[in-house]
């Protein structure tokens, strides 16, 4: 797959994201009210990853990189956020689905899906669902949510800021996708 | 499961996620080649089947052969064109499309496809698959008027 095709799926791919944190502001108390599951279909989505990987690829290679990724999450599991370790290796898996043009369709949809179930948790994280009526905790009319005063390093998070890491993230884990991309042309090239 | 942890990226997360690519990196260098290997192996693999069965000399009792001793023989070429695509497919095991066809070098280089004449008049321009095209507008068993 050439390199412009495959800048062009991860995009698509990693575009979940964006639009998961766009359904979470658009409906966030429907997001708040779900948000239980959500880390049941990122999980989901992972199986299902390699599960597209075991239909086309080698049974060993497969299951060298299921015990490489058993490792990481278990190395990193309690000090990262499970989104970064989860689109980590999404990301770096992305361009082992190219040599397949079905599975990487079929990789792609899975990464699209498993962003808008990410974003909108993120989202569901940096805020807090509208309190019932009559609740002594809010004074406010208006019931719409509320961005959470996430205090770190003394600063606030608003709509802005939780849209921009968003982004941030978006951009990085599509650098992260074209980044393992590119060197596994390179490795192809040099065994050649 | 939506316990808040880091967010930024330590040191050694870095170097896991390198090591990680570079050990994709390796599986996709391998797949690659081997991909690549198996598919230009397996069409000369079956190009010489094709071109084995179409010599009688080789191959005296397939009924597709119509050179003998470098001469085509022309009663055999002509009953080439009679024979279905799918079955001269399945009879020489190729899973593969081919298509078989004949071309002339003139002085000045250039190939000109020399139609296969099946005794009735009708003159094709190779047997095979349809989806090959040998020149613009010309398949395979494209059908000249």
């Amino acid at each position: 797959m050439d390199f412009i095709t495959y800048t062009l799926s991860a995009l698509i791919a990693l575009s979940g994201v964006v639009v998961g944190s766009y359904l979470a502001n658009s409906a966030p108390e429907e997001v708040h009210t779900i948000k239980k599951y959500f880390p049941l279909v990122q999980m989901i989505s992972l199986v299902l990853l390699f599960f597209v990987l075991y239909s086309y690829f080698p049974f060993f290679i497969v299951s060298a990189l299921l015990i490489l990724t058993f490792a990481f999450f278990r190395l990193f599991w309690h000090r990262q956020n499970v989104n970064i370790l989860d689109y980590s290796v999404f990301a770096v898996l992305f361009p082992l689905t190219s040599l397949v043009a079905v599975a990487h369709y079929y990789v792609t949809l899975i990464l699209f899906a498993f962003g808008v179930f990410s974003g909108a948790l993120f989202y569901v994280l940096h805020t807090i669902p509208s309190t019932k009526k009559g609740s002594k905790k809010s004074t406010k009319k208006d019931s719409s949510l509320h961005v959470a005063h996430h205090k770190h390093r003394g600063r606030h998070h608003t709509h802005d800021e939780i849209l921009s890491r968003l982004f941030a993230s978006y951009a990085f884990f599509l650098l992260l996708a074209c980044v393992s991309y590119i060197v596994s042309e390179i490795f192809m090239h040099l065994i050649n | 499961m939506l316990k808040k942890r880091g967010q930024t990226w330590s040191f050694d997360l870095v170097i896991a996620v390198i090591l990680f690519i570079v050990v994709v990196a390796v599986f996709y260098a391998f797949l690659a080649n081997r991909n690549t290997n198996t598919g230009a192996q397996e069409q000369q693999d079956y190009a010489k089947a094709v071109s084995t069965k179409l010599v009688c000399d080789a191959a005296e009792s397939s009924p597709y052969c119509f050179i003998e001793q470098g001469n085509i023989i022309e009663e055999k070429l002509q009953e080439l064109p009679d024979f279905s695509y799918e079955s001269i497919r399945s009879d020489m095991g190729i899973q593969g499309d081919f298509c078989v066809y004949m071309v002339v070098v003139d002085e000045n280089g250039v190939e000109r496809i020399v139609p296969f004449d099946d005794g009735t008049g009708n003159q094709y321009a190779g047997v095979g698959s349809p989806e090959f095209e040998l020149s613009e507008n010309i398949a395979c068993n494209h059908q000249f008027t």
